[in-house]
């Protein structure tokens, strides 16, 4: 699976949960992959940001940085970067 | 009589326990209680809690509604409340209209869909006539602390509900509280209080030992420091299966560092800190490793891989190392007059 298939599953599964928050606007589910982190764990929950984490590791096999996990509102990784690093890639 | 009031509430700057969210979204309104805030909240204790899921963490217990110095602070036995007003609602409604918060355990089952009994304790801040509801804030809305409406009808049943034990605030006494601000009072800086608090968090003393009858009966407890060491304890018993685990406890450290990261600026800003050093830099690297370590704990409830948990130990331990370091910086770097 290409890079760019990776990033779009990741970024319906954002839109999901997103939506599923209550008092979420249309506007805020709107993610593309440059679109920042830490700009889309703002728009989740913590609890949304660990599911998320949990259900990529399952789903592509792969074991995410705990870096993910902290606090990363000074960080560049975008959803692209996410994406990279579910496909095997050094980011 | 107006048909809608809703007092003055904003989303807490921390949340940790009900108690504590439910004081800061009132003190959150006024900024002149930022003085008493920073003079507060500075030494965490774990409690033991012997067959419960988890050892219970939270800021030291200072009984916010009783001693902050702007909460006016009126507590009535339930047979007060019905002597006064045997429509509870009618009753709530009247409180609210002389700029009174309730507060006080009430069967949410009647709110939650599908929910067993649940005694839990609810903060009442507004009301609608026209639609009959209640504006009310707690945790158990959507999992973390919230702010919902509750249908008057509803709430009626709730507060009935409860029987006996089950009224529990205030060491047991049950009863509702009533709450509201009063600012013509105020408050002195501290800072020498300030400094044994930090003295206790090192040591792992409750500095407030000698004043004990002032707050709330609990089991044996630890602090500060000794609060990590406790938590290593507990996390090698979720490890073995011995225990259950529970993410609150980190929940609350996260607070705790976010209130000291407010903490240094605003000590910097009244010149009870030196300046320059770089003590904010240094906590938020240990606000980051306390939020690593709650979602870390969240992870391993959703997936029980036990290397995760040694993950949160070495970093339990790390944060531990830090902090000493910094409250010991912080105490060297203090202006005392």
């Amino acid at each position: 699976m290409s890079k760019q298939d990776i990033a779009g599953q990741i970024i319906q599964r954002i839109e999901q949960k997103i939506s599923a928050s209550p008092g979420s606007s249309p506007e805020d589910a709107v993610i593309t992959a440059d679109t920042l982190l830490r700009d889309v764990w703002l728009r989740l929950e913590s609890i949304q940001v660990v599911d998320l984490v949990v259900e990529l590791e399952t789903s592509y096999g792969t074991e995410l940085p705990d870096e993910l996990l902290g606090q990363i509102d000074r960080s560049p990784l975008k959803v692209s970067d996410l994406a990279a690093m579910v496909a095997g890639e050094a980011v | 009589m107006s048909s809608s009031i809703i007092l003055p509430m904003q989303y807490p700057i921390i949340t940790s326990w009900q108690w504590v969210a439910n004081s800061f979204a009132v003190l959150g309104n006024y900024p002149e209680t930022e003085p008493w805030i920073m003079n507060h909240f500075i030494q965490l204790q774990l409690t033991t809690n012997p067959g419960r899921i988890s050892a219970f963490v939270d800021f030291f217990r200072t009984p916010v509604f009783e001693y902050c110095p702007w909460l006016f602070h009126q507590h009535l036995k339930r047979e007060t409340v019905r002597f006064i007003n045997e429509d509870i609602c009618a009753f709530i409604v009247d409180c609210i209209n002389l700029n009174n918060y309730i507060y006080g355990v009430f069967d949410q089952a009647f709110f939650i869909e599908g929910h067993d009994s649940l005694p839990h304790d609810l903060f009442i801040y507004g009301y609608d006539l026209e639609r009959q509801v209640f504006h009310a804030a707690d945790f158990t809305f959507t999992g973390k602390y919230s702010f919902a409406e509750v249908p008057f009808e509803q709430l009626e049943k709730a507060y009935h509900a409860i029987e006996g034990d089950e009224d529990w605030l205030f060491s047991g006494k049950g009863g509702l509280s009533l709450i509201s601000f009063d600012d013509s009072l105020g408050y002195e800086f501290n800072i020498s209080n300030v400094a044994a608090q930090l003295e206790g968090f090192l040591t792992g003393h409750n500095c407030f030992e000698k004043s004990r009858e002032m707050t709330h009966k609990t089991n044996p407890c630890v602090y500060g420091l000794g609060v990590y060491d406790q938590l290593i304890e507990n996390l090698i018993k979720i490890q073995n299966k011995e225990q259950g685990a529970d993410y609150r406890p980190f929940h609350v450290l996260c607070d705790h560092k976010a209130l000291m990261l407010r903490r240094i600026p605003f000590l910097e800003q009244y010149g009870y800190l030196k300046p320059g050093t770089n003590l904010a830099e240094r906590y938020q690297s240990i606000e980051n490793d306390a939020f690593l370590c709650r979602n870390l704990l969240i992870k391993y409830m959703k997936t029980e891989q036990s290397s995760i948990i040694d993950k949160i130990i070495t970093n339990i331990r790390k944060i531990r190392n830090e902090e000493g370091e910094q409250i010991e910086s912080l105490l060297s770097n203090l202006v005392i007059v």
